[in-house]
């Protein structure tokens, strides 16, 4: 077990070093560099040295592949850098904003998989039945609906229109509950159909007939017997749309000023504030990858059918 | 698509097969709606300075802001510019990234699948790793990514959405042809001396193109979210351009007073998404009714 978690780290390594490179390179084919966009052009003309200057600070001036070198070396140390325009340590920003992403996605997740799975269970059970429609029908809906008209809607109807819930803003667990609304609803919906798809897969096979007529009762066969099967491709899922979440965590974030790493983002590419920007996205990406390696682990322990190796 | 399906359709002249295709896909009820949503979609995109009287970037300040009213169906915007006429221009928009993101990345998936499924061995070694660590990121955030360094702007939506759809056709094809090359009709053709070439591009393509189509129907809802998503952050389509995403996005400020503004455009990128979602679910019961979820 231990070899397999050691290996799929190993494993993810690569993927973390392209995607700096490609985040690293990418930004040299921005037009113009962060001196512009920092310093009044008209300012920039009339003191070349000052720009100079902040260049060599910088280290702007060196060439391309010494950078990445440069940044990876830092980077494996804890230090990515200084954030151009506040001059904070790029890794204490991005810290600072992930325990507001950590509790969005934690409580998206969490509400998703109550209800997503509940809703797959009832539909499968109830097969063909009004119930089953109408929640394939919102599942679809809900799959098919962009993530920020959704919070908008929620903003404006919830919060405003009747008000409910405050309609942005952080502290509270009311806060909490239209970003979080908003950034499982797609999971949810997807879990709706992935349980109900599983649940039916499962109920036909035989070990279940048996243990109908050795007359159990319908809830034990449900649940002790179906539902544990069919709940491994529903984890992979979950562990896939967990990891998901962080794209949608930056819209989501975006529309309800939640004070994130999504919004921190969002809002570096706006300043063109590139040590922030690989900091958010190499932040992300370890998210994700960390999170793919636990549904990897978790698919093993509850199906001993998955070998290590 | 199935063995026993795929069997049962090489064994069939062509014509009967597509036949029977187009029979399972009338008596699916949620295909046949998926059809007809997307359908009107496209008649939409095609028809719209025929649906509206008004232009989509005629400034009128005087009528700003207007709830929706018998002259203004669905209000006006910030700049006194028609709702209506900007959610009918703005489907040629999602219409253009849909098809533009979709060639760009079947062309490229299928191709690399091929080749990668065909040849095998160090080629597709280096094409199977090149997939997994796209894949292996989160496919919006990458885009963010990829937009902030291109700059904002339609033709960057169609280049980085471009770059980041291919990889799932790509795998996609690559196990159609692995599992096709195996099989005795490609053995046959060899055996009437077909190249190599022409056993790819005559024999192997041809019979992968089912779960192709329906990856590629989804992979339009998809480019469509995406360039939605894009433009609300201010990351493609720009200003006066009418993309759904970026009316949405301005309008995002009026919410509280011109609500309309947003639930227009919204509704419109609902109703295009849940259609193609609707064939693309439809199209794949047809091709494998064994993959239904």
């Amino acid at each position: 077990m231990l070899q397999f978690i050691l290996r799929r780290l190993l494993g993810a390594i690569p993927v973390l070093l392209c995607i700096t490179l490609v985040v690293f390179l990418l930004m040299f084919v921005i037009p113009g560099d962060p001196i512009t966009a920092l310093i009044d052009p008209r300012a920039a003309e009339l003191n070349p040295d000052a720009v100079k200057l902040l260049r060599a600070k910088w280290g702007l001036d060196h060439p391309v592949h010494i950078r990445y070198w440069k940044f990876l070396c830092n980077a494996v140390r804890g230090d990515l850098g200084k954030s151009y325009r506040t001059n904070q340590q790029v890794l204490e920003a991005v810290l600072q904003r992930v325990p507001a992403t950590l509790q969005l996605a934690a409580a998206s997740v969490a509400w998703a998989t109550l209800v997503g799975v509940s809703a797959g269970i009832i539909s499968a059970v109830k097969q063909y039945s009004v119930i089953d429609f109408l929640f394939m029908l919102l599942a679809l809906i809900g799959v098919s609906m962009p993530v920020f008209w959704l919070g908008l809607m929620l903003m404006y109807l919830v919060g405003v229109r009747w008000p409910l819930l405050p309609p942005s803003g952080y502290g509270t667990w009311q806060h909490l509950v239209l970003p979080s609304i908003t950034l499982g609803s797609a999971m949810t919906a997807l879990l709706a159909r992935i349980t109900r798809s599983a649940m039916l897969n499962v109920i036909r096979l035989e070990y279940i007939t048996t243990a109908r007529s050795k007359g159990l009762a319908e809830r034990t066969v449900v649940y002790k017997h179906a539902l544990r099967n069919a709940l491994i491709p529903v984890v992979t899922v979950i562990g896939l749309q967990m990891a998901g979440l962080m794209g949608g965590a930056v819209i989501t974030e975006s529309v309800f000023g939640w004070p994130g790493v999504g919004r921190l983002t969002v809002d570096a590419i706006a300043w063109r504030d590139m040590p922030l920007v690989q900091g958010c996205v190499l932040f992300l990406a370890c998210a994700f990858v960390v999170v793919s390696l636990m549904v990897d682990v978790v698919y093993a322990l509850i199906d001993p059918r998955v070998r290590y190796d | 698509m199935s063995a026993a399906s795929r069997a049962h359709s090489a064994q069939e002249p062509p014509r009967r097969a597509s036949e029977s295709l187009w029979h399972r896909f009338r008596r699916n009820p949620s295909a046949m709606a998926g059809l007809v949503i997307t359908s009107a979609f496209v008649m939409v995109a095609v028809a719209a300075p025929w649906l509206t009287p008004y232009h989509p970037l005629k400034n009128d300040l005087s009528s700003a802001l207007l709830p929706p009213s018998p002259t203004h169906p669905l209000g006006t915007d910030q700049l006194g510019r028609d709702v209506l006429a900007r959610v009918l221009y703005g489907s040629r928009i999602s219409l253009t990234v849909g098809l533009v993101v979709q060639s760009i990345s079947l062309t490229v998936g299928t191709a690399l699948g091929l080749v990668a499924g065909f040849f095998g061995g160090r080629v597709d070694g280096v094409i199977v790793g090149l997939t997994n660590a796209m894949l292996a990121f989160p496919s919006l955030l990458f885009a963010i990514a990829i937009m902030s360094v291109l700059g904002p702007g339609l033709y960057n939506v169609f280049i980085a959405l471009g770059v980041l759809a291919w990889p799932t056709v790509c795998r996609l094809v690559r196990g159609e042809i692995l599992s096709l090359k195996q099989r005795e009709f490609v053995e046959a053709a060899r055996a009437v001396g077909a190249g190599t070439l022409r056993i790819m591009l005559r024999h192997l393509l041809p019979n992968c193109m089912g779960p192709v189509i329906v990856v590629g129907t989804l992979g339009v809802a998809t480019a469509i979210l995406s360039e939605a998503s894009l433009s609300f952050l201010g990351l493609g389509a720009q200003p006066p351009t009418p993309s759904w995403g970026s009316m949405i996005g301005r309008g995002r400020d009026y919410i509280f007073s011109a609500p309309w503004m947003v639930v227009a455009p919204g509704a419109a990128i609902c109703l295009t998404i849940l259609g193609l979602n609707m064939l693309g679910d439809g199209l794949r019961d047809v091709f494998d009714p064994r993959l239904r979820t």
